[in-house]
C-alpha cells in the first residue's frame, strides 16, 4: 500500500504509461459530529481513474545560444591542462565529471589569487634597477622564458632557510636612545651594552704622535665611515634573530627619513654600518639572512639615490641653460656620490656602495658603469673570508645584471674566483659556529649554494654556449665542495636542452663528486629533472639509463633511494618500452623488499612510482602485464592498513586514470577489487560524507570500467564480489543494480529477445540479484525507482515470477482497492472532526488544511460519483469560509480554466456557485 | 683693483721649523692690480663692471703653481676689489678666492712605465728584529708611477705565499711637504687617504686589484718649488694578524692631465 501511495505522489509522472494507476472508490458510512455548518455529512471517497499518458505534460525544448555551465567548464578543461603537467597526482577526471567537484578540485578563486603574482612584492624590487630593466624589456623577457628565478624568489628562500635561534650582536651608533638593554627587559645575564667614543680602534693607542695625531683627524674628516659627530657606537649584543630583524628594519626606516629631512650624508653613514654587519661572518648559518636584510636596506638608499639623481636630469626648470645644465649637474653630483664612496676606508662596504649605485652610471656613461663592474668583481678577491666574498659576488652580479645584463665575462671570473676561494679552505677549524648539530661540510654546502647558484643562473640566461662548456670543463677540474656545489648548481641553473647533450659527461662527474656536500642522488635528481624536460640525444639515452641506474642503485636511503628512481623512471616510461620500466620496478622492488621493516613510510613515495610509470609510459598497457609492475601492486594490497591515509586511493585513482580502456584482466580487476574492498573498509563513524561521497564515485568508477565483454557469466560473478565488497555503500549498490540490469538487456539483446534455457536462467539469476539487493538500500525513493526499472527489466525478459514487486500487478487487485477506500474514508473522516475540533486561537488552521484537502479531493477523487461531490462542496464552503478571498479567487480560476478537458463541469459549476 | 698670489709656510709647523717659518716669508708670486672704472659716481642700483687680468707671473723666474690648501704649504690665489672712496667714507673692500689649476696635459709627458714590485721579509728595511718576521712573499705592480689626478690609481698584487694569516691589506696615501731654504730643510708627511683592499686572511696566488680613486681636496699635481716641495707617496700596508705590520712605500707623481 505505502509504495502504491507513493507511486501516485503528485509530480511523480509514471515513466509506463501502461500502468494503470490505482482506481480505489471509498465508499463508507459517515457517522455525523457537530460541524460548523451543523449539518450531517456523509463521506465517501472514491478515487478517479488516472490517464498519466494523457494528462503528462510534454516539455518542449528550447534552443539556446549559451551553456549554462559555461564558465565550469573552461575551469575543468583548464584543469585537465594541470592534471598532466603535475604528474605526480593524478585524478579521475575522465570517468566522473561532476561539475560541482571538478569545481572544487580544481583551483579555486582563493588558489587563484595564492598563485598569481603579488603586484605589491613586485615593487618591493629597487626601482632604480627596476627602472633600468626596464630600459631592456626584451632581456626580460628571456629571462623569464629561462630558468631565472627572481630575486624576490631567492631573497624568501634565503629567509626562511636560514635562521638562528643563537644570539647576535648589533653595531650601530643610530640606535634609539631608548633602545637599550633595560628597555626590552633583556635578562641581565644577556645584556651586553658597550659603548665606545668615536674614534676608531687605532687612534686609541696614548701618546700618538703628531703626525698620528693629525691622520686621525683627516681620517674623520676624509672618510664617511666614521661616526657621525659626536656618535657613540652602541654595540647590542644577545639579540635573537627576530629583534635583529626588527632593528634591520627601524635603521632602514631612519635612512628613509633622514633621506626626506635632506640627511643624505646620515644616510649614507646608516648604509654604511649597516653593510659593516657584514663583515661578520658568524653565526655562518645565519649569514645568508643577515646578508639579506642588509641588502634591503642597500636597496633602498640605492633607489632613493637614483630617483634622485635621475629627476635632477630629467627636470628643464633650470634658469639658464635648458635642460642640459640639469643634465650636467646631475651628473656632477652623481660622481660627488662616487667620489664619496670611493673614499670609504672599509673594504666591504665602499664594495657593496659601489655596487649598489652602479646604476647611476647610465647618467654618466653606461661604458664607465661596466668597467666599474668588472673592477668590483675583481675587488671581491680582497675579501678574504670566503663566505662573505661569496656573497659579496652574489650582490655585484645581481646588480650587474641589472645594469648590463648581457655581460658574461664578469661572471665567470667571479665564478672561478669562487672556486678558487672554496679551494683555499674554508673557516679555520672551531672557528665555525655549529648550528645545532649540523655538521660542517653540510653547512658549508648549504651556505655556500646560494651565491654561486645566482651567479650560475645569471651566466646560463645569457652567456653563449662555450661559456657553458667552459663551466662544464671548470666542473671536470674542480675538486671538493666546490665541485660539487658547480654541479649541483650547473644541473639547477643551466637550460635543460644544454644539460641534456651533456647528460652523459655530466653522470660521470656525478659518480666523481665524493664530497659529502650535496649527496649524489639530490644531483642524479636534479639531471633527471633536466633530462624529463628536455631529451638527450637519441643514441645517448641507453648508456645514460645504464650509468644513471646503476648510481641510483647504490643509494644507501631506500626514501632517497625511492625519489630518485621516482624521476628517473618517468625518464625510463618515456623513452623506453615497458619491458626497461618493469626491470627498473623489479629493482625498486628488490630495494623496498630489503626494507620490508618500514613498508609503511614509503608508500607515498612508491604510489609515485605507479603514478609516474602509468602516466609517462608511452604503452601503459603492456604495463599491467609485467610482473614487476603488479608485484609493486601487491606491495600495497599486503596490508589494509595504509587504506586511510590515502595511499591506496591514490593508487586506485592512478590506475583508473592511466588504464587505457576497460578493465579486462581478471587477475587486474581482482587487485582492484581488493584495494577499492580496503577503501570501502576503511570507512568507519568518522568518515565525512564528502569522503564517502568520492570514495563512492571512485569505486563506481572502477565497477563501470570492469568489463569481461561477452562473459557473463563472470561479468556478473563480478558483481555478486561487489556487491559483497561494498555494501555499506548505497551508492555503489545503486550503480551493481543498474549495471546488473544494463547486464540482463545486454543478454536480451545478445538473444535476439528470445531466451534460450540458460539464458533465461542468467536473466533471472539478475533479476534476483536486484530485488535482493535493493532492500538493503536507505532511501526509499531510491529502491523504488530500482524496483521499477528492475521490474521493467524483469518483465521484458519474461521473468514474470520477479516482477513481483510491481504495481500494476496487484495495484488493480479489488481487494488492494478495497483496503484503500476504507483506510482513506477513515482518514478524510478523521481530518474533518479535526477541522471542525479547531476553534478559538486554532481556527485559523482551518484554512490551510480545508484548502490542501480541497486539492487533495479534486486531484484523486472520482468527482463524477455525487457523494463525492458532495464532500467536495462541502470542503469548498469551508474553504470560503476560512481562507483568503485572493487564495479563493486563484483556486477558482484554475479549476475554471483546467475543468474545460476534464470534464469536470460539476465541480466548475460547485465552485461558481460558491461565489454567487 | 688688483690680485695677489702668496706662498706662505704655516704657522702651524713647530718646533724644529719654527725658525725657517720665521725666516720665510710669503712669496709673492702674482700681484698686479688695475684700474677697472675712473672715479666718478656709481649710479644706483646694479652695476656690472667688466674686468679682465691677465694670469702672469710676477717676474720670469717665479711660476704660478696650482692652488693648493696643505698643512704647511698654501698656495692661495685671490682676488681683492677696493673701492676708494671720499676722505669722509670709509674704503669699502671684499676678497674672494679664485682656483688656479694647470690646463690638463700641460705637465711634461713623461714615459709611463709599470713599477713592479715584491715585497719580502728580506726586502724590508728598518728591521728590529727580523726573527720575527713570518715568511711570506709579496708581488704586484702598479700600472705606472705617473698618475693623471682625475684618473685613480691602478695596479694589483698578489699575496704568493704567506705563512701567518693576514688581517687586512691597506693602500695609504701619503704626501709629503717640503719646506726648505738655503739653512735647511723639513719633510712632513701626512695621511691622506687610507684605502682597504684586502680584508681578512685573503686568498693566495689571486690577484688583487689596487684601486684608489685620488680625493679631491687633498690632492694637486705633484709640485717642486725652489723654497717648497710638494710630493706623494703610495704605501702598501700589509697587516698580519698579529697587529704586525708591514709597510712598502711608493712615491708617485701625480700630473694634471
Amino acid at each position: 500500500m505505502d509504495r502504491a501511495a507513493e507511486a501516485l505522489t503528485p509530480g511523480t509522472p509514471s515513466r509506463y504509461p501502461y500502468f494503470t494507476s490505482l482506481s480505489l472508490a471509498i465508499s463508507g458510512p459517515y457517522k455525523p459530529n457537530n460541524n460548523p455548518s451543523g449539518r450531517i455529512m456523509s463521506v465517501v471517497w472514491k478515487i478517479r481513474v488516472r490517464q498519466w499518458g494523457l494528462e503528462k505534460n510534454p516539455l518542449i525544448p528550447e534552443p539556446t545560444t549559451s551553456h549554462p555551465l559555461q564558465g565550469v567548464k573552461d575551469r575543468t578543461l583548464k584543469q585537465a591542462g594541470l592534471v598532466y603537467e603535475k604528474k605526480s597526482r593524478p585524478t579521475v577526471q575522465p570517468m566522473m565529471i561532476d561539475p560541482l567537484s571538478s569545481v572544487l578540485d580544481g583551483p579555486d578563486p582563493l588558489s587563484d589569487l595564492l598563485g598569481a603574482s603579488d603586484p605589491l612584492s613586485g615593487k618591493a624590487f629597487p626601482s632604480a634597477s627596476r627602472q633600468a630593466m626596464e630600459a631592456d624589456k626584451d632581456t626580460e623577457m628571456a629571462i623569464t622564458d629561462s630558468r631565472h628565478s627572481t630575486w624576490e624568489q631567492h631573497r624568501a628562500f634565503i629567509l626562511s632557510n636560514f635562521t638562528t635561534t643563537g644570539t647576535l650582536t648589533f653595531t650601530s651608533s643610530f640606535l634609539q636612545p631608548s633602545d637599550s638593554a633595560e628597555s626590552r627587559a633583556v635578562p641581565l645575564h644577556r645584556r651586553v651594552v658597550k659603548t665606545q667614543t668615536a674614534v676608531t680602534e687605532r687612534h686609541r693607542t696614548p701618546g700618538m704622535s703628531g703626525s698620528e695625531r693629525i691622520r686621525a683627524r683627516l681620517e674623520q674628516l676624509d672618510t664617511l665611515d666614521e661616526m657621525s659627530g659626536g656618535g657613540v657606537v652602541r654595540e647590542v649584543g644577545g639579540l635573537t634573530q627576530e629583534e635583529f630583524t626588527h632593528r634591520l628594519n627601524g635603521l632602514k626606516q631612519e635612512l628613509t627619513e633622514a633621506w626626506q629631512s635632506d640627511q643624505r650624508v646620515k644616510a649614507l653613514k646608516i648604509a654604511i654600518q649597516c653593510v659593516k654587519l657584514l663583515s661578520l661572518s658568524v653565526p655562518e648559518h645565519f649569514y645568508p639572512s643577515k646578508f639579506v636584510l642588509v641588502i634591503d636596506i642597500l636597496d633602498t638608499l640605492a633607489s632613493l639615490v637614483y630617483q634622485r639623481l635621475k629627476f635632477k636630469s630629467q627636470s628643464e626648470n633650470f634658469p639658464v641653460g635648458g635642460s642640459d645644465t640639469g643634465k650636467l649637474e646631475a651628473q656632477e653630483t652623481t660622481r660627488n656620490w662616487f667620489y664619496k664612496v670611493a673614499s670609504i676606508r672599509e673594504l666591504l662596504p665602499r664594495l657593496y656602495l659601489e655596487a649598489a649605485l652602479l646604476p647611476c652610471y647610465s647618467l654618466i656613461n653606461v661604458q664607465e658603469g661596466e668597467q666599474a663592474l668588472s673592477r668590483l668583481s675583481r675587488m671581491i678577491r680582497g675579501i678574504g673570508d670566503p663566505l662573505m666574498a661569496a656573497y659579496a659576488r652574489m650582490y655585484v652580479c645581481r646588480m650587474g645584471f641589472v645594469i648590463a645584463p648581457t655581460l658574461t665575462q664578469h661572471i665567470s671570473e667571479s665564478i672561478e674566483d669562487f672556486l678558487h676561494a672554496l679551494k683555499q679552505g674554508l673557516w679555520p677549524e672551531g672557528e665555525a659556529d655549529m648550528n645545532m648539530g649540523e655538521d660542517k661540510d653540510s653547512l658549508a654546502a648549504r651556505v655556500f649554494f646560494p651565491p654561486l647558484e645566482w651567479m650560475m643562473q645569471c651566466l646560463a640566461s645569457c652567456a653563449p654556449h662555450h661559456i657553458l662548456q667552459s663551466i662544464l670543463r671548470q666542473c671536470e677540474e674542480g675538486e671538493g665542495l666546490g665541485q660539487n656545489l658547480l654541479v649541483s648548481s650547473l644541473l639547477a641553473t643551466f637550460p635543460h636542452h644544454f644539460i641534456a647533450l651533456q647528460a652523459l659527461p655530466l653522470t660521470h662527474l656525478i659518480a666523481g663528486c665524493s664530497y659529502p656536500g650535496k649527496l649524489q642522488h639530490e644531483l642524479l635528481s636534479s639531471l633527471g629533472v633536466c633530462v624529463n624536460q628536455a631529451a638527450p640525444p637519441q643514441q645517448q639515452q641507453l648508456p645514460l639509463l645504464n650509468a644513471v641506474w646503476k648510481l641510483i642503485a647504490r643509494v644507501p636511503n631506500t626514501k632517497d633511494y625511492l625519489s630518485t628512481a621516482g624521476i628517473w623512471l618517468e625518464f625510463t616510461a618515456k623513452h623506453f618500452t615497458s619491458v626497461e620500466v618493469n626491470t627498473l620496478l623489479g629493482d625498486v622492488l628488490k630495494h623496498v623488499g630489503t626494507d620490508r621493516s618500514h613498508d609503511q613510510t614509503h608508500y607515498p613515495a612508491m604510489l609515485a612510482l605507479v603514478s609516474t610509470a602509468l602516466t609517462n609510459s608511452t604503452d601503459p598497457h603492456s604495463l599491467f602485464s609485467m610482473k614487476h609492475f603488479l608485484g609493486l601492486l601487491n606491495v600495497f594490497q599486503r596490508d589494509s592498513v595504509s587504506a586511510g591515509d590515502g595511499v591506496t586511493r591514490g593508487v586506485v585513482e592512478a590506475l583508473l586514470t592511466h588504464h587505457p580502456g576497460d578493465f579486462t584482466d581478471p587477475i587486474l580487476v581482482q587487485h582492484l577489487l581488493t584495494l577499492c574492498g580496503a577503501l570501502h573498509d576503511s570507512i568507519n563513524a568518522l568518515t565525512t560524507d564528502d569522503e564517502r561521497r568520492q570514495l563512492s564515485q571512485l569505486i563506481i568508477s572502477f565497477i563501470r570500467q570492469v568489463n569481461f565483454g561477452r562473459d557473463f557469466e563472470q561479468q556478473l560473478d563480478f558483481y555478486v564480489n561487489a556487491r559483497a565488497a561494498f555494501s555499506n555503500l548505497d551508492t555503489v549498490l545503486v550503480s551493481l543494480v543498474q549495471c546488473v540490469c544494463r547486464l540482463a538487456m545486454a543478454t536480451w539483446n545478445v538473444m535476439h529477445s528470445q531466451h534460450s534455457g540458460k539464458t533465461a536462467s542468467f536473466v533471472r539469476a539478475c533479476a534476483a540479484y536486484c530485488f535482493i539487493t535493493v532492500p538493503s538500500l536507505a532511501y526509499s525513493t531510491t529502491r523504488l525507482k530500482l524496483y521499477l526499472l528492475s521490474g521493467t527489466v524483469a518483465l521484458i525478459n519474461n521473468c514474470l515470477g520477479q516482477v513481483e514487486g510491481n504495481d500494476s500487478l496487484y495495484g488493480g487487485d479489488p481487494k488492494v482497492q478495497q483496503e484503500a477506500e476504507q483506510l482513506c474514508t477513515t482518514l478524510l473522516h478523521n481530518i474533518l472532526l479535526h477541522i471542525q475540533s479547531l476553534t478559538g486561537i486554532h481556527e485559523k488552521r482551518c484554512g490551510p488544511l480545508a484548502f490542501s484537502l480541497f486539492w487533495c479531493i479534486v486531484t484523486w477523487c472520482d468527482l463524477t460519483q455525487p457523494q463525492m461531490m458532495k464532500v467536495t462542496s462541502q470542503i469548498w464552503s469551508l474553504v470560503l469560509k476560512h481562507c483568503h478571498p485572493e487564495t479563493v479567487v486563484q483556486a477558482r480560476d484554475w479549476i475554471s480554466r483546467h475543468s474545460v478537458h476534464q470534464k469536470h463541469t460539476s465541480l466548475a459549476q460547485l465552485v461558481r456557485h460558491g461565489q454567487a | 683693483m688688483d690680485g695677489i698670489a702668496s706662498v706662505q709656510l704655516s704657522p702651524r709647523s713647530a718646533g724644529l721649523i719654527e725658525s725657517l717659518v720665521n725666516s720665510s716669508k710669503p712669496i709673492s708670486l702674482i700681484s698686479q692690480s688695475v684700474e677697472v672704472t675712473k672715479s666718478g659716481r656709481i649710479p644706483s642700483g646694479q652695476t656690472e663692471i667688466p674686468f679682465e687680468l691677465p694670469l702672469n707671473p710676477r717676474s720670469s723666474s717665479k711660476i704660478l703653481y696650482e692652488t693648493y690648501h696643505g698643512v704647511y704649504i698654501m698656495v692661495q690665489y685671490s682676488l681683492r676689489c677696493d673701492i676708494k672712496r671720499s676722505l669722509l667714507a670709509k674704503d669699502v673692500s671684499k676678497s674672494q678666492e679664485f682656483i688656479v689649476e694647470y690646463k690638463p696635459g700641460s705637465g711634461d709627458s713623461e714615459e709611463e712605465k709599470v713599477v713592479n714590485f715584491e715585497i719580502r721579509p728580506e726586502t724590508l728595511q728598518n728591521v728590529r728584529d727580523r726573527a720575527r718576521i713570518p715568511q711570506f712573499l709579496v708581488r704586484g705592480h702598479l700600472d705606472t708611477s705617473i698618475f693623471p689626478l682625475s684618473k685613480p690609481l691602478t695596479g694589483e698584487l698578489t699575496v704568493c705565499e704567506c705563512e701567518r694569516g693576514i688581517s687586512s691589506i691597506e693602500l695609504q696615501l701619503v704626501r709629503v711637504e717640503t719646506c726648505g731654504s738655503t739653512e735647511g730643510y723639513t719633510r712632513e708627511a701626512s695621511e691622506i687617504q687610507n684605502i682597504q683592499i684586502g680584508e681578512g686572511d685573503v686568498c693566495r696566488g689571486i690577484a688583487i686589484p689596487i684601486y684608489m680613486v685620488f680625493p679631491r681636496l687633498f690632492t694637486c699635481a705633484t709640485t717642486v718649488a725652489p723654497s717648497f716641495k710638494i710630493e706623494f707617496e703610495l704605501n702598501i700596508v700589509i697587516i698580519f694578524d698579529n697587529d704586525h705590520l708591514v709597510v712598502e712605500t711608493f712615491p708617485i707623481k701625480l700630473i694634471r692631465s
